[in-house]
């Protein structure tokens, strides 16, 4: 290059030199492109290749952490490349000015090296095909850390191999693999080595620089010192991946930049693996121990409830019992039971308490044998109140298998032993009454304070038969004193029933009425007290003819059809008050629904006949009375019976108006 | 009755706690094994 052109393209400032291994070099600066850059002028002894692989060598590749060479040039006589500047210092310098980088910085220079060295041993000629480029001379003063980013940026490739036939030039030890070093001392005293720089040699160095800048130490692959590494908090995890790149044995090293690339890229989600597996690891310990102290305190809880269980007394489970039964829960009061035998064999209450159980779970027969067994076995037949209790169950017992001469004895044998209770007497008494002994029952009554609703019911039907007076004004006691509304309606059936049987539909209406009022409003009398209302208010209607009773009647009719309880009885009733009251269209319509419901009948064919002779009634004309003789003979060709009061009234008023020639 | 079911509980209960606590060093080691394993050469990463 001439003088001139030299100088218009470049600034050269040759007071600012220093010292290479092959080359001085120049600070100065390229004019078009405005950047700084470094001139590297051949030492005379240099070989020119030395330089021009190198501008070759970087030329072929571009990256953020590799220099940009710009040009090779020949001016008076020198041979100088020109470089890209790079503001900074070297890594060894870096070092020994700031000490040891932290781990942060230590891990961004991993993956940008990482980054480098994979466009260097990734590169291709200029026909596309591969051509690795090997720095085979990484180490701490080939390493610039650029100012103000603090980028590393990797220089010096004058012994970079392009080659992998390339003979070893020359090596840094403290930064190379075993391998190389052997290598190197092979060659210089003659023997031979085929070890040569590589993609896995360039690895080794790197882990070198990269431990150099955690610890500020050079590394020895004789004696690593990893504590160094601890001590400046690295984690263990990027120590093992260090240690992958500084094997000494080059099979064992990563073996491709990218496969230590990618290794290192999972460091930080392999060391919060870790961690969590560590953290998990005494939890999970914790809560198992836990677990298994919980299963001990099960197993001494479950020991604990059988001793007890074991060494419970006889009252004790006498308690249990009695709160298993109340609850219903039979299965396991029958246990309990069977235990208190176990215990006390000889006491009648054992054998009453498994007799109960059966007893409640349906199995009468069970406990009419067991307790039997308890009366003749048993030597210890306990207080009056458990023979009370015994010979209850054996009578209710009996008497749900519907022997009654047996449940008669057992009460007799309370009675006999002063047993009974006001309650037994009722249920006795009950019993007597329906067996039909009301002799036996008065004289089991007599003398037995009449504060018992129940009693004086017993007591009521009990006399019927005999006093119907007597029968009523027990009757009449047991509504004033009954609470329960079952009894309350039972009694005031049974007593208006009676009433109505003896003509009084009165009294009768004032029973059932008081009744009604008594009960609870929760408590829905039967149909069957319903229709009794009706027919007692029927009946007081029909024998008063009072418009207010027969307009009571109708609406008590009216309630029984509306609860659909109704009978053609009924209707018919409903029908017969409508014609008292001369409602006679009423009626008719009523007969009407009578027939769609029921079908015809000779009753609904009378009352028809008999409406119609009441809608003529006191007329004197034959005209008048020609529905009353269509339906008359509508009757009389109906089935039914001859005797029935309705049918007779109507046959006489037949009659009646034959004789005055009205029926024609 | 549940005497006799606590006790089998428990029995059931400890043994497999037992056994899981005395068995997690081992396993929690082996998983935290294979993790690492994937930083070093080879490693299945």
């Amino acid at each position: 290059m001439e003088d001139k052109e030299f100088f218009q393209t470049y600034d050269i400032d040759f007071r600012n030199f220093s010292k290479g291994g092959y080359a001085f070099v120049y600070r100065g600066r390229h004019k078009r492109l405005g950047m700084d850059v470094v001139f590297k002028m051949l030492k005379r002894q240099a070989n020119v290749q030395t330089m021009l692989h190198e501008v070759e060598v970087l030329k072929r590749v571009s990256h953020r952490c590799l220099p940009r060479v710009l040009d090779a040039v020949e001016f008076r006589g020198q041979f100088y490349s020109v470089i890209e500047f790079i503001p900074g210092d070297t890594l060894n310098k870096f070092i020994k000015n700031r000490g040891p980088v932290s781990y942060d910085m230590l891990r961004g220079w991993s993956e940008s090296l990482c980054s480098a060295l994979s466009a260097l041993h990734n590169c291709t000629d200029a026909y596309g095909r591969p051509s690795p480029i090997i720095h085979a001379d990484i180490k701490p003063d080939n390493l610039i850390i650029r100012s103000g980013s603090l980028d590393p940026v990797l220089i010096d490739f004058n012994i970079s191999s392009t080659n992998p036939m390339d003979t070893l030039t020359g090596l840094s030890p403290a930064y190379s693999p075993p391998e190389l070093v052997q290598a190197y001392y092979d060659i210089q005293y003659g023997r031979p080595n085929g070890s040569r720089p590589n993609k896995c040699t360039d690895l080794y160095s790197l882990g070198t620089i990269l431990f150099f800048a955690a610890t500020g130490q050079v590394y020895s692959y004789t004696n690593p010192n990893w504590n160094a590494l601890r001590q400046r908090g690295i984690p263990e995890t990027y120590i093992l991946w260090l240690r992958g790149l500084l094997q000494s044995d080059a099979s064992a090293r990563f073996q491709t930049v990218e496969d230590a690339w990618r290794a290192l890229k999972q460091v930080g989600s392999v060391e919060q693996e870790v961690r969590a597996i560590r953290d998990g690891y005494k939890k999970g310990l914790i809560l198992l121990w836990c677990g298994v102290l919980c299963g001990l305190l099960m197993i001494g809880g479950g020991a604990w409830m059988l001793v007890s269980q074991k060494n419970r007394s006889y009252e004790t489970v006498q308690t249990s019992w009695q709160k298993l039964y109340s609850k219903g829960e039979y299965a396991e009061a029958a246990a309990e039971a069977q235990r208190m035998e176990e215990m006390e064999p000889d006491r009648l209450e054992s054998a009453y308490y498994t007799a109960k159980t059966r007893y409640m779970q349906g199995d009468y027969t069970g406990a009419i044998i067991r307790m039997l067994d308890g009366f003749d076995n048993a030597s210890q037949k306990g207080s009056s109140a458990v023979k009370h209790d015994s010979y209850k169950l054996l009578a209710d017992a009996y008497e749900h298998q519907n022997n009654i001469p047996e449940t008669i004895r057992y009460y007799e044998m309370m009675r006999s032993e002063n047993l009974l209770e006001t309650a037994d007497i009722r249920d006795y008494a009950g019993i007597l009454v329906e067996q039909k002994k009301h002799d036996q029952a008065n004289k089991l009554i007599e003398g037995v304070a009449l504060g018992d609703a129940d009693l004086n019911y017993i007591q009521a039907r009990n006399h019927r038969p005999t006093d119907k007076k007597k029968a009523a004004d027990y009757m009449s006691n047991c509504l004033s004193i009954a609470s329960d509304d079952d009894l309350l309606i039972r009694a005031g059936l049974l007593l208006a029933k009676w009433e109505r049987e003896d003509k009084a539909p009165a009294k009768a209406v004032s029973t059932l009425e008081y009744v009604q009022s008594a009960i609870t409003s929760d408590t829905t009398p039967s149909p069957e007290f319903y229709r009794l209302l009706a027919q007692s208010k029927m009946d007081l209607a029909a024998s008063t003819r009072d418009a207010s009773d027969i307009s009571s009647a109708l609406a008590s009719i009216d309630q029984i059809i509306e609860k659909k309880w109704d009978t053609a009885d009924v209707w018919n009733s409903k029908a017969a008050f409508e014609c008292a009251l001369e409602k006679y269209d009423q009626a008719r319509m009523t007969i009407s629904k009578m027939e769609s419901y029921f079908g015809e009948s000779r009753m609904s064919k009378v009352r028809s006949a008999l409406i119609e002779y009441a809608a003529a009634k006191g007329s004197t004309k034959a005209d008048d009375y020609k529905k009353f003789k269509d339906a008359y003979t509508k009757a009389l060709a109906t089935e039914g019976d001859d005797n029935d009061p309705d049918y007779k009234l109507m046959v006489t008023r037949a009659g009646e108006l034959e004789k005055k020639g009205l029926l024609k | 009755m549940i005497g006799w079911i606590l006790i089998v509980a428990g029995v059931v209960m400890s043994a497999v706690c037992l056994y899981l606590a005395l068995t997690k060093k081992r396993r929690d080691k082996q998983k935290e094994e294979e993790a690492l394993a994937r930083l070093a050469p080879g490693g299945g990463y």
